[in-house]
């Protein structure tokens, strides 16, 4: 072997690659005369490449068996939602109450986030329903009670029991084996939602802002469920037994409402048919993709049971530890560039897949127990990871206003400083952007065309 | 139907042209999906995901002429993502990757040999091969020039060849 033959080599390589280089296929030609132990290299690649395409060929039947799950995957009715921007069914009402909606959404992404830190810290056919008559009834519920299951959570054994109530507030308790494991309490004159972990001695805060205030207030009250019905469009489930009743039921189909927390939602509504209240909620949500999904069903409802201010007392002992205070979240630039900033420094530069909190906080879940051995949270790791609800927030923001928003934190992360991580169109019809470094400028669309090219590569 | 006029039928929810998008792609993604992964049960999955993904965030592609690249990406980063798993499943439960594919009694050796070959040869040669062994796409889809995509072959076919040498040498 010589010292051009590493050269011929690669062109042996191009030339079983179909690719023959003019005179160079000659050259090599007349090399391969002359060195036997070029000829054994062309040889040996030879009998591989037969052997990669034969593999290639026994692997064509799992490629098409997978080809054929994928497409029916797609084009099956229990995926139309994924991409139809139009779903059918029969509608109840006009869209009028899409702003109250999101508010209900946005109020929920501070109960399903604490829910979910919370997880965190312990480790762990026909109607006969006439749905405006049940709308009227409930919206006249002045108080409810109900029982809250996360059907497949971490902690299955975990119940918790949800208290409504328009003039005293929210308090959810959390039982364990029958005993009170922690509480959240938020009280209408208040701006502070509590999460008390008894189990642990220690409790968290969350500062709302005036706005997630008043959406408390509004969920706190059984008219805020009302909307949320009127607001999308359902499908009828037909009937079935809930407790001994006869229940019938309605899909809210919309796939958007909770996006702030998951990356898609759906809810069903179930309604004794004698009574006409509800028995039954169950709400899906899903995150990651599919990988990560919540399903929580809300049942054993007591309506109008006569709260009291009682009723939402609560103290918190002396030797009881604050680990951590969560800000309300603020949904502009600056704040949302400081969440990612701060969520990319706990994962070693990433930035969640997709802006969602469920979706954010399970990918730095492993991060966290990887760092700390399966550990807690520190009251500082607390408030600076729940930042990255401002980049959630704004980004549902942008969206929900048409601005043209898009993320890329799937394939963009802290290292790619030219690369676009999230964008969004201005009022003059420029474009917003932050890049992966988390520098932020304004440019042209066609700028922006040119610089999603190199986002996508 | 080109591929332009699919992507934009996608974007507005036609599901039947979304499928035609895989069956046109499918090989090229599973060539992704062995090339990152090697011979492992979460191919499937990530074959899968790399899909539904690519329909649930059609509206996200700026560009229609740039699904066959950004179809990659999705792959490529939901591999990363599993990799990521897997190496820690693998350390908590102290086992070996699964077979997938094609019978490994078959191709055996092979399959020992690309599962050791480092993801940086095997994603090209499993491109290549997949995806009707041409340096052209495989520099496209590689986003390197024809002359990059070839140096690329070269090496991974001679590492490759390395590997496969010294499992005879053992014997």
């Amino acid at each position: 072997m010589n010292g051009r033959c590493l050269e011929y080599r690669e062109k042996i390589a191009e030339l079983l690659a179909g690719d023959p280089s003019g005179g160079d296929a000659d050259a090599v030609e007349r090399h391969l005369r002359e060195c036997p132990e070029c000829r054994r290299y062309q040889e040996v690649l030879l009998q591989d490449d037969e052997m990669l395409t034969a593999y290639v060929r026994s692997a064509e039947e799992t490629v098409t068996r997978l080809e054929g799950m994928a497409v029916e995957a797609i084009t099956s009715e229990k995926n139309a939602n994924y991409v139809s921007p139009a779903p059918t069914g029969a509608r109840w009402g006009p869209r009028v109450f899409r702003s109250r909606t999101m508010k209900f959404a946005a109020a929920a992404v501070v109960i399903l986030g604490i829910i979910a830190v919370a997880n965190l810290f312990d480790g762990t056919g026909g109607s006969d329903v006439v749905w405006a008559d049940v709308m009227r009834q409930v919206e006249q519920a002045q108080d409810f009670i109900c029982r809250v299951q996360q059907e497949n959570s971490d902690d299955p054994d975990l119940e918790m029991v949800q208290y409504r109530s328009q003039k005293y507030g929210y308090r959810m308790d959390m039982y364990r084996d029958g005993r009170l494991v922690a509480a959240q309490y938020f009280k209408p004159s208040s701006e502070l939602l509590y999460v008390i972990v008894h189990r642990d001695r220690t409790y968290a805060v969350v500062e709302l802002s005036e706005e997630q205030r008043e959406q408390m207030l509004s969920e706190s009250n059984a008219q805020s469920l009302v909307d949320y019905f009127r607001s999308f469009e359902f499908e009828e489930l037909g009937r079935k037994k809930i407790d001994g009743a006869v229940a019938s039921g309605i899909e809210v189909v919309d796939p958007e409402p909770m996006k702030a927390v998951f990356d898609e939602s759906s809810v069903r509504l179930w309604v004794d048919v004698e009574t006409n209240w509800p028995v039954r909620i169950e709400w899906e949500g899903v995150a990651k993709r599919g990988r990560v999904r919540v399903e929580t069903v809300l049942d054993r409802f007591q309506w109008n049971p006569s709260l009291s201010a009682d009723d939402f007392e609560f103290e918190i002992p002396d030797d009881y530890q604050l680990i951590g205070r969560m800000d309300a979240p603020r949904k502009d630039e600056r704040s949302a560039i400081e969440g990612l900033r701060e969520y990319a420094g706990f994962t070693g530069g990433r930035y969640p897949s997709a802006l969602s909190l469920a979706t954010a906080l399970h990918e730095v879940e492993d991060e966290l127990g990887r760092r700390r051995g399966g550990g807690r949270l520190s009251k500082g790791d607390f408030g600076d990871l729940m930042k990255i609800q401002n980049a959630c927030g704004l980004y549902v923001d942008l969206v929900e206003a048409d601005k043209d928003a898009a993320y890329y934190g799937d394939v963009v992360g802290i290292r790619d400083f030219d690369r676009v991580l999230l964008r969004w169109r201005l009022d003059d019809g420029q474009y917003r952007v932050i890049y992966g470094d988390l520098r932020a400028e304004t440019v042209s669309p066609e700028r922006l065309a040119e610089l999603e090219g190199r986002s996508r590569r | 139907m080109s591929e332009e006029d699919l992507v934009a039928a996608s974007r507005d929810g036609d599901r039947r042209a979304y499928a035609t998008l895989v069956r046109r792609h499918a090989k090229r993604v599973y060539a992704v999906c062995v090339g990152v992964l090697g011979s492992d049960a979460d191919v499937e999955d990530v074959f899968q995901e790399t899909f539904v993904k690519g329909m649930t965030k059609i509206n996200t592609l700026r560009d229609n002429k740039q699904f066959a690249g950004w179809i990659l990406q999705i792959a490529r980063n939901l591999c990363r993502d599993h990799s990521r798993k897997r190496r820690r499943r693998q350390k908590l439960l102290q086992q070996r990757p699964s077979r997938h594919g094609a019978s490994p009694g078959e191709f055996s050796e092979l399959h020992i040999a690309l599962e050791k070959l480092p993801e940086k040869h095997r994603v090209p040669l499993m491109l290549f091969y997949f995806d009707g062994k041409s340096t052209e796409k495989l520099a496209e889809e590689l986003n390197v020039s024809k002359a990059g995509a070839c140096t690329r072959l070269f090496r991974a076919r001679n590492e490759l060849r390395k590997l496969l040498g010294e499992r005879e040498d053992n014997r």
